[in-house]
């Protein structure tokens, strides 16, 4: 066969249910397993090329590639929008190559949810998998730039560094300045970087009812917080974890302009000549809190 | 050194080129029919990335003798630079742009990563951010009547006028987020002055403009991706037709001289307290007055449109206002990530 037949399937069909070979799925699932019987620890992966670019969720679209049956529903978020171009190109290659596979944009009805920097504010249910893409994997990083020692730092839960650079945060600034990818220990061994959600959002991963896949495809990495699992963000006993106040300059709660909720997780939105409006990130919370009146 | 090891002189050489150009007009066996020469045009509409890049490297802003240059470097961009910044070498300095600024940019581009809503709005534009990296099969035989009709289905692809847009770092400055930058320092031309230490910022982004595309994105992604909490986001990335203006010889006013096309990055970073608390960083026309204090990824490239300018050769009519589409899609893949 010249190499130009061989070409010449349609170009947009997937030869195979999910893109994925069945040796990537078989380490996949396997790293999977590993991480989900070792929570928190960081499983070395291939981590295949895939048709989008690194640094676009391909550590968490492989997971949900590898993991995706067709009875499945999914849902995909970016920064708590189903409509982000991401969320939308993730969502398209996703189906295109998984024929079969239904979406959603409700929370309730999704079996897997592939997220970038938010976990849904509506209570997850078991039946639920949450699929996490990851920028940086390691905690460590930041304090150590060898993945070698770092590896080592972890085999002996030598975190001393880390509490070191949060002692050295509040020093300087008062309270520990991490806004988001906030380390949290799971299971009591192991410390995790969460992927850039932001802190309100890591008090959900603690003794959650689902199963968390973090999947970071740039650096090969795998790692879980399995459900009903101890997620405990580091802080001192002195001064304890907060997340997010949303407080304005008089103290009060700042509320959706949309739905008016003040138990969600707000974006600023920089308004020209007035004051920014504050609104909920997760979309799909806050058109659920309104009856959903598009029928979205 | 040398090739002293390679002897025969003339004949070396001649035998040398004679087999490069045969290569180069396709040679593969005896007798086979090679087909048709490429077209400059050609080069320069349907490899416009590759122009571009050559472009950049070559510090000369010169669509037509860059796609010469990619057509006899056999599509090698280090090559083809090398042969535009030879033939730069020698072109008279007509004169001196003032610094100009991004807000007087036809964009045909914006988007921001730092706020997931901008004033103005985001536009994707001609980006390769999201396309499916799927081989496109019907381009093994494309059809020239459908190759035709794409190009004509287009309008314009200027979007919208900058000035409706506020800079996005503006917000943050106005909040008092963002550490003040000094008044623009003047151009350097890193081919005609001496490199004297320290290296002025307008030389160091002269460099950086004209470094191989390759090695730039490297020293992007080793600053961003080591160690430490480094991770520059996009307040905002900005494409679009930049008129240049020149002063004029007698009057010495300034006159539109023509536009090129340009990329705008503004990176905000928290940086080492000792540097500045945040830091905005720019890379652009490397006569434009952006802040670029700290050392972050420098992420994005211009093409230098302020003392390069030459005079138009044959056949290149509008070699100042065609297009330069900068490596946008680049850029951006590699500040999104969180």
């Amino acid at each position: 066969m010249s190499p130009a037949s061989s070409l010449q399937r349609p170009a947009s069909s997937c030869d195979r249910f999910g893109f994925l070979d069945d040796f990537a799925v078989r380490e996949m699932r396997r790293g999977m397993l590993k991480a989900l019987a070792i929570p928190g620890y960081q499983v070395p992966y291939a981590s295949r090329e895939m048709p989008i670019a690194r640094g676009f969720g391909t550590g968490g679209m492989q997971l949900t590639l590898a993991l995706a049956v067709p009875q499945d529903r999914l849902k995909v978020i970016d920064q708590g929008a189903d409509d982000s171009v991401n969320a939308v190109n993730l969502r398209r290659f996703i189906t295109a190559s998984c024929p079969g596979l239904a979406t959603t944009t409700r929370t309730a009805e999704a079996t897997l949810i592939q997220t970038r920097h938010r976990v849904p504010e509506r209570q997850l249910a078991p039946g639920q998998m949450m699929i996490y893409q990851v920028p940086y994997p390691d905690p460590l990083q930041i304090v150590e730039p060898s993945e070698a020692k770092r590896r080592r730092c972890h085999a002996h839960g030598d975190y001393a560094r880390l509490w070191v650079k949060l002692y050295e945060d509040v020093v300087r600034f008062r309270e520990v300045s991490i806004s988001n990818r906030y380390p949290a220990r799971v299971a009591g061994r192991y410390i995790i970087d969460p992927s850039p959600i932001p802190r309100w959002d890591l008090p959900k991963l603690h003794c959650s009812p689902v199963a968390h896949l973090f999947g970071a495809g740039r650096e090969k990495k795998l790692y879980a917080v399995p459900p009903f699992t101890e997620v405990v963000p580091l802080a001192f006993d002195d001064i304890p974890f907060a997340v997010e106040g949303f407080r304005a300059t008089d103290c009060s709660r700042h509320a959706c302009a949309t739905c008016g909720a003040t138990d969600t997780f707000l974006d600023e939105i920089p308004q020209v000549g007035a004051p920014p409006r504050w609104l909920c990130n997760d979309q799909d919370r806050c058109a659920e809190r309104q009856g959903y009146p598009d029928g979205a | 050194m040398g090739y002293v090891a390679v002897r025969g002189g003339e004949a070396a050489i001649a035998e040398a080129i004679r087999s490069l150009d045969a290569l180069r007009a396709g040679a593969t066996e005896p007798g086979a029919d090679p087909g048709d020469p490429l077209s400059v045009d050609a080069i320069r509409h349907q490899l416009r990335l590759l122009v571009d890049r050559v472009m950049g490297e070559g510090g000369l802003y010169d669509p037509q003798l860059a796609a010469l240059a990619i057509k006899q470097a056999h599509g090698d961009p280090l090559e083809a630079a090398f042969i535009l910044r030879a033939h730069r070498s020698n072109l008279p300095r007509l004169g001196e742009s003032a610094a100009h600024s991004g807000s007087q940019l036809r964009l045909i581009r914006r988007v921001s990563s730092a706020f997931k809503e901008i004033p103005g709005g985001q536009r994707l534009g001609p980006s390769t951010d999201y396309l499916q990296r799927l081989f496109r099969l019907d381009l093994l035989d494309e059809d020239p009547e459908a190759f035709r009709a794409a190009a004509r289905s287009f309008g314009s692809e200027v979007v919208a006028q900058a000035e409706d847009f506020p800079k996005v770092v503006e917000g943050l400055r106005v909040q008092g987020l963002l550490q003040e930058v000094g008044a623009p320092q003047p151009a350097v031309d890193i081919t005609r002055a001496p490199v004297a230490f320290p290296i002025p910022r307008p030389a160091r982004l002269a460099h950086l403009t004209r470094g191989e595309t390759g090695g730039v994105l490297t020293m992007a992604y080793t600053t961003m991706r080591g160690y430490g909490y480094l991770h520059p986001t996009v307040a905002e990335l900005r494409v679009g037709y930049l008129p240049v203006r020149l002063p004029h010889p007698l009057t010495g006013e300034p006159v539109e001289a023509g536009e090129v096309l340009v990329t705008e990055c503004e990176i905000v970073a928290t940086h080492r307290a000792s540097c500045s608390a945040t830091a905005a960083a720019s890379a652009t026309t490397r006569s434009r007055p952006s802040p670029w204090r700290c050392a972050t990824a420098p992420c994005s490239r211009g093409m230098s449109a302020g003392r390069a300018i030459r005079p138009r050769i044959p056949n290149s009519s509008s070699a100042m206002s065609m297009a330069s589409r900068r490596w946008a899609s680049a850029a951006t893949t590699s500040c999104r990530t969180t």
